[in-house]
């Protein structure tokens, strides 16, 4: 009796696991198709609940989880770089970067881990960069990579350019909303900083239901 | 709309005869041509774009939401239907140098449905006059949005589109309620005339 309860239980359990849960386990087994499958049903969850803010009494609420929607994005992307299908994860550690910073959300541990592993495989350096292409490409290699550069004198210029146009950039630009992944490490803080304005602009920005 | 109703409801009450079935049947051709939607932004057809194909690599990296959901998988299967590039593909990275220009867009939508007066009295007559097929659902929408197209990492031009528009539906209606998906493919067939009028169409050099 008590076996069957148990077994019971367990079944219970493992059928009311959420969907994150199921694709965590199922990323584990390296059944990485199937996981994402569960990632993405979660995703578009969260973004059919994101369409329109529901009136709680005192304010307009969305009723998604951003935290789940990101987790989930970022499962995608780890999805991916487990097929080792680079631009699509590159894609989605992107995606998760600015969702998180959007929703100011706490996931430093896995954006510090997308850097690291951004500076093992990151892309390619292409010697026909015009000087904004520098100020994407300064900020997404590594050191050893400037210092690779720094011996050719056009690649020299270039760089001294983009190091003026990202100081320019700064002193003018508001806060670029989709340019998260774009950010240096030591712009961290300012980016969310831009990231908390944005979310209290959401407030402002929500549209007025009948 | 009330005045409707109470013709309605004296031809329910009225005995079946020819003359209320062809008159019964002409109300509900009337519903079904009064029900549908209207958009201030047209539908661009895929004959219009037929002429426009370039052979560019275009890449799109990201269309987002207020909440930053991204809805770029959209744009690019649209993209791609309409055929007006050689090739398209999502990217993070709007300096890639594989593609010739990144688009990139950032939206506001909602969509408002609200219950008529003819679905509250309806409601006392169990929901029976629904079946006349005449609208009981009013719908109020809005897509505001701003695409940004780069060319090597550098900011070329951006489009914006604003399309408010309306639907009125009811249990019978056929053809499919605007939907946030159906209204990015209508923006970006949009932006896909424009591009190919402003970039390939008369010869502006880059």
């Amino acid at each position: 009796m008590t076996r069957c309860l148990l077994v019971l239980l367990l079944l219970l359990v493992t059928g009311c696991a959420t969907r994150l849960e199921k694709a965590e386990r199922l990323m584990a087994r390296g059944e990485y198709v199937k996981a994402r499958g569960y990632y993405q049903q979660e995703l578009d969850i969260q973004q059919n609940n994101a369409h329109l803010p529901q009136w709680t009494g005192r304010a307009y609420r969305y009723s998604f989880v951003p935290a789940n929607a990101a987790k989930a994005i970022l499962g995608v992307g780890n999805s991916y770089k487990e097929q080792k299908l680079l631009d699509n994860a590159f894609y989605h550690y992107s995606y998760f970067i600015q969702f998180s910073l959007r929703h100011n959300l706490n996931f430093d541990k896995e954006i510090s881990r997308i850097e690291n592993w951004i500076l093992e495989n990151g892309p390619v350096v292409s010697e026909s960069a015009s000087g904004n292409d520098q100020i994407a490409v300064t900020e997404e290699i590594g050191p050893s990579d400037m210092t690779v550069m720094s011996a050719e004198t056009a690649a020299q210029d270039r760089n001294e350019a983009a190091v003026t146009a990202i100081v320019e950039s700064k002193k003018n630009e508001p806060a670029p909303r989709a340019g998260a992944k774009r950010k240096p490490k030591n712009s961290k803080a300012v980016s969310r900083k831009s990231a908390k304005l944005d979310h209290e602009e959401e407030n402002l920005d929500m549209p007025v239901s009948r | 709309m009330d005045h409707g109703i109470v013709i309605l409801f004296n031809q329910l009450t009225m005995r079946v005869s020819g003359k209320t079935i062809c008159c019964w049947a002409f109300a509900v051709v009337v519903a079904y041509c009064a029900v549908g939607c209207s958009h201030t932004q047209p539908m661009v057809s895929p004959a219009a774009l037929r002429g426009a194909g370039a052979s560019y690599r275009v890449g799109i990296s990201g269309v987002y939401d207020l909440n930053q959901f991204d809805y770029a998988p959209v744009i690019l299967d649209e993209t791609a239907k309409m055929k007006v590039f050689s090739d398209t593909a999502l990217t993070h990275d709007l300096s890639d140098t594989d593609f010739d220009y990144v688009i990139r867009g950032n939206f506001a939508y909602y969509k408002v449905p609200s219950k008529n007066g003819f679905h509250i009295f309806s409601i006392y007559c169990l929901w029976l006059p629904l079946l006349s097929g005449l609208p009981n659902t009013h719908i109020d929408g809005r897509a505001d949005i701003n695409f940004e197209i780069y060319h090597k990492g550098q900011l070329l031009k951006t489009y914006e589109y604003n399309d408010i528009f309306w639907a009125e539906r009811s249990y019978l209606t056929l053809w499919p309620e605007p939907s946030l998906e159906m209204e990015l493919r209508r923006l970006a067939r949009l932006l896909l005339r424009d591009m190919s009028r402003d970039f390939f169409g008369h010869g502006v050099s880059l």
